[in-house]
């Protein structure tokens, strides 16, 4: 055995290898002409008259050599290219037939290829090189109960001095400030970094440059890198800002680069601007009030466990103060993998549906190839049979269908890839959870090809196989005998392309059922009702300036803008609170009814928001807008007034939110729900803004609009704010309505991707049937012509087409509705309150493609009836 | 040259060769071709070098194998033996060609030699 693979093997090579051959054939030439020499010497010849009589028995070495080389030929590869000749020719007299099988199989290549790659790189494929190795400084919060990722640089520095477990370090310090570039005031967050922090994280400029060494002393350190986003929002994406000086916190800074939009990586913390970080300058290091942000690259080989131990013993800091070091003892430094840390999305119902699809996509395309090459093969089976009688062996004639099935999905691999290139970046798009992911969308990597070259092959595998099983050369008499006509469609043909009309039908049913369920799922939760309305609702936040960070500077100047906004054509009204609903919440613990901790939301308002939100009053009054009394109030939502006092009336009770300070419930308003999925509301209550103590340093509106907020009336809005006060740092607004879109978009994109993958299978199903029944209404025309003529009415036959293909139709609806019992369970944890088996589905599901169906097989049942029976035997 | 010299039918110098190298063992191409020579009577005369086209297509086909060797005059040839698969073709070829063989033989001896 392994002799004939080596020979195969060189066969293969044969012209590769020709030199080589021919050498040693030299070689054995002469051995034989030596020998041949001999014996004649033997026989008692010359010398001379011996080598003459040696050459001429053999009849010439030029010759024998020729001979030689055509025996070896390339006998393999001569029929090979005969074959692709031979194939091509055909396909130029029949360019519609290659063009539909190519356009089928590249569909089919180029959807498996898109997702299967996209769901590659979002699951498996790690955004940058190391990244696993990276590590998270932090330590347990015992006040949150969670791992806090702030570290200190009485903490980090010796790590970084004496630390065998760490590679390199990026290590950001956050602040807040205010940016002023001549305009707008904006309140940013700015982080100041070492010099490895974008190398660790990947951090790559898209204009200018990112920081360079020497710009790390405290002498040149005031250059700023911009983060894309922020670039976008404050510098309205103006690639002149380059070489701009800016200032943050009396402090210029030049501007010298812009990071690309794919940085900060998910999970990490994002700043507005950069800086370089000069550590070792400020006392107040060693205090602990200088909060870092600290990931650290571990050298390869340690494990997170070494670095832990490493990482909390140098963490210790002796030098630091007391005060640090008894903090210190309660919680100690942690290490925390990156990629654990962030949310990384693992193989879910979502991968599991998309991949289910497109390989049933997959099928039917394969399966619509494969039928369209049997009716070509069976309009063949002729030649077929002459080339068999002529000695043609079946392995000979396999090979030609391989070599057909070769041709055609060659071409279908490289039209489907230009297909994935295409659909790949639309499918990450939903799949992706950040925008690092949609990194390296556009371009196809070598995972790509590998997996396009994967489905090709088994589609050639597929579109071959059964055409070569099922080949009708089994008996050349028979087909030769079949006489001229060729009307007949032979059985086995006429089965096998029913079997596969009906597989096609029953998985196109599978794919509209499931797109069924996962419509009327989304349609739910678009209709979910969140106890406000999000239309029209638009939250603007303003960066404060120092002087309008204390309470009461704060609240008038909040007034006053309230009031200004509520005269503006088109706002109906005006509120103003600390969280904004879909976009933060203000989470506290406080004591619950029974003592226990219970972690509720917590948010300041003025009266306005209530009325803005469109929330209802259902016990009690609404807050006052000024202080009525001494004691603190509040305004508590349905669910905590529930879980707090049961059915008895909250007003004018108290419910304690520290340990020595209680509020008075004014009212009750309804609840309303962030997360349209959960069934239960969390406790909520309201205080008004003039109850706060603290300094703030932003204030967030919440606009609701009676009219669509056009850019211009936004734009308006800013400018009144502006003029109430100019250092006024206004934010993009944030449209909640979008965002309320935003939080259904998987479900949204899923169910897009799922109708286009549905839609094309019913349309290529739809075909297949199509195509069955309009072969055998063409083979059938005489028969046709001979019962019209025998006095049939059009309507019979055109009864007795139709039915035969919808019955095939009806076939594959069965089987298909049996099968999405089975499998739409998978994807039960995509479905929002609805169940896989809901029967209005299969029913509306099963309704459509029985039209597609009936409509697939009214064309050709149409031509059928419409035959003009005198016409047809007049042809022959 | 020699007018008895016998044209041999397209295929059966392959059988031939087979056959020699089933009989003979390991065998160098001259030797299969005086090997065939000889047990002709040296009534077949070969073109000695179609001998390697042969041996080429047989190889080519899993039947024969080849090595490189020392021959008895202690020259460096190159060697070929039958396989397995070589032997089982062998036998089918024999049986066919005894097969074609009669019926010819019949044919030809049948009266007047026209078809009916």
């Amino acid at each position: 055995m392994s002799g004939r693979i080596r020979e195969l093997w060189r066969r293969l090579f044969s012209p590769w290898r020709a030199r080589a051959l021919e050498e040693e054939f030299d070689e054995e030439l002469a051995c034989h002409i030596e020998m041949a020499i001999e014996d004649h010497v033997r026989a008692g010849m010359s010398a001379e008259e011996a080598r003459r009589r040696a050459l001429v028995r053999l009849g010439g070495q030029t010759q024998a050599r020729e001979t030689h080389r055509e025996a070896w030929g390339y006998t393999w590869l001569d029929s090979l290219c005969d074959d692709v000749r031979y194939v091509l020719r055909a396909y130029r007299k029949l360019p519609g037939f290659a063009l539909a099988v190519v356009a089928i199989l590249a569909l089919g290549i180029g959807s498996v290829t898109a997702i299967f790659s996209a769901i590659d790189q979002v699951v498996f494929q790690k955004p940058f090189p190391h990244y696993e190795r990276l590590a998270l400084f932090g330590s347990h919060s015992a006040t949150l109960h969670a791992f806090v990722a702030n570290s200190y640089p009485v903490q980090i520095v010796p790590c970084m001095e004496r630390g065998k477990s760490f590679e390199a370090f990026a290590i950001k310090h956050w602040q807040y400030g205010f940016i002023n570039a001549g305009v707008d005031t904006y309140g940013v967050s700015s982080g100041s970094v070492n010099r490895e922090y974008f190398s660790v994280l990947n951090g790559k400029a898209a204009l200018g440059r990112l920081f360079r060494p020497e710009e790390f002393t405290a002498a040149a350190s005031s250059v700023m890198v911009l983060q894309h986003q922020f670039w976008k929002d404050y510098f309205a994406g103006d690639p002149g800002v380059i070489g701009r000086s800016v200032v943050v916190d009396n402090r210029h800074y030049r501007i010298v680069g812009v990071l690309s939009h794919t940085f900060p990586h998910s999970g990490l913390f994002p700043s507005d601007v950069f800086m370089p970080l000069v550590l070792g300058q400020d006392p107040a290091e060693s205090e602990g009030t200088c909060v870092l942000e600290t990931i650290a690259r571990l050298r390869p080989g340690v494990s997170m466990a070494q670095a832990n131990a490493e990482a909390a013993l140098l963490g210790a800091a002796p030098h630091a103060s007391q005060r640090f070091r008894d903090q210190y003892a309660q919680s100690p430094m942690q290490l925390r993998s990156l990629a654990d840390s962030t949310r990384f999305p693992h193989f879910s119902s979502i991968h599991g549906a998309l991949l289910g699809a497109v390989g049933f996509l997959f099928a039917i395309a394969c399966i619509n190839a494969v039928d369209l090459v049997l009716v070509r093969y069976s309009e063949r089976r002729r030649e077929l049979g002459i080339r068999s009688a002529l000695g043609g062996s079946r392995s000979r004639m396999s090979r030609l269908i391989f070599t057909e099935s070769f041709i055609l999905n060659l071409a279908a691999g490289l039209l489907g890839l230009c297909l994935a290139w295409v659909m790949k970046p639309l499918i990450l798009r939903t799949l992706a959870h950040s925008d690092a992911m949609l990194e390296n969308a556009a371009c196809l990597d070598a995972r790509t090809l590998v997996i396009t070259l994967g489905v090709s092959l088994l589609s050639m595998g597929l579109v071959a196989l059964i055409p070569a099983w099922k080949l009708p050369i089994r008996d050349p008499q028979i087909i030769l005998r079949e006489s001229g006509n060729a009307c007949s469609e032979s059985r086995w043909l006429r089965r096998t392309r029913a079997s596969l009309v009906v597989a096609c039908a029953a998985m196109a049913m599978v794919l509209l059922t499931g797109t069924g369920l996962m419509t009327r799922s989304v349609r739910k939760l678009l209709l979910v009702d969140r106890g406000f309305d999000a239309r029209g609702r638009i939250a603007m936040f303003i960066d404060l300036p120092r002087h309008l960070q204390e309470p009461l500077a704060r609240q008038i100047f909040a007034d006053r803008i309230e009031a200004r906004l509520r005269q503006v054509p088109g706002i109906r009204n005006v509120g103003e609170s600390d969280t904004i609903p879909l976009l933060n919440s203000g989470q506290k613990i406080i004591p619950g009814p029974e003592g226990s901790p219970t972690m509720v939301s917590a948010n300041y308002v003025s009266p306005g928001f209530f009325r803005g939100m469109g929330l209802k009053l259902l016990q009690g009054r609404w807050l006052p807008s000024r202080p009525e009394g001494s004691g603190g109030v509040m305004v508590i939502n349905e669910s905590m007034a529930e879980k707090w006092f049961g059915k008895q009336n909250p007003i004018g009770r108290k419910i304690r939110i520290a340990q020595r300070t209680s509020w008075v419930v004014l009212g009750v308003v309804s609840d309303f729900r962030v997360d349209i999925r959960s069934k239960s509301v969390q406790p909520q209550y309201y205080f008004p803004s003039w109850q706060i103590v603290y300094p703030r340093r932003a204030l967030s509106l919440l606009l609701d609009f009676s009219v669509e907020p056009s850019p211009a009336l936004l734009q308006s809005v800013r400018k009144i704010i502006h003029q109430v006060e100019p250092l006024a740092g206004v934010r993009t607004p944030v449209d909640l309505e979008k965002e309320a879109h935003r939080a259904i978009n998987k479900e949204r994109f899923t169910l897009g991707i799922l109708g286009a993958l549905s839609a094309v299978s019913t349309l290529l199903a739809a075909f297949g049937l199509f195509s069955v029944t309009s072969y055998s209404v063409s083979l059938r025309m005489k028969d046709v012509g001979i019962r019209l003529a025998l006095g049939a009415s059009a309507r019979h036959v055109f009864v007795s087409v139709l039915g035969r293909g919808v019955a095939l139709g009806i076939c594959g609806i069965g089987l298909g509705l049996s099968a999405s019992w089975i499998l739409t369970r998978h994807i039960r944890s995509l479905l929002y309150e609805i169940s896989p088996l809901d029967p209005m589905v299969y029913v509306t599901t099963a309704l459509l493609m029985l039209a597609a169906v009936c409509s697939a097989c009214w064309i050709p049942a149409h031509k059928a009836a419409r035959t003009d029976p005198s016409r047809l035997l007049r042809m022959e | 040259m020699n007018s008895q010299k016998l044209d041999l039918l397209q295929g059966t110098l392959d059988l031939l060769v087979l056959q020699t190298l089933n009989a003979m063992g390991s065998l160098h191409g001259y030797g299969i071709a005086r090997r065939i020579e000889q047990v002709s009577g040296d009534l077949i005369l070969l073109n000695q070098g179609t001998i390697y086209a042969s041996l080429v297509r047989l190889q080519q086909r899993g039947w024969i194998s080849a090595k490189w060797g020392i021959s008895d005059n202690n020259r460096k040839a190159k060697f070929y033996s039958i396989t397995p698969s070589g032997r089982k073709q062998l036998a089918e070829e024999t049986s066919n060609w005894e097969r074609v063989a009669a019926v010819i033989g019949r044919v030809l001896s049948s009266s007047g030699g026209t078809a009916q």
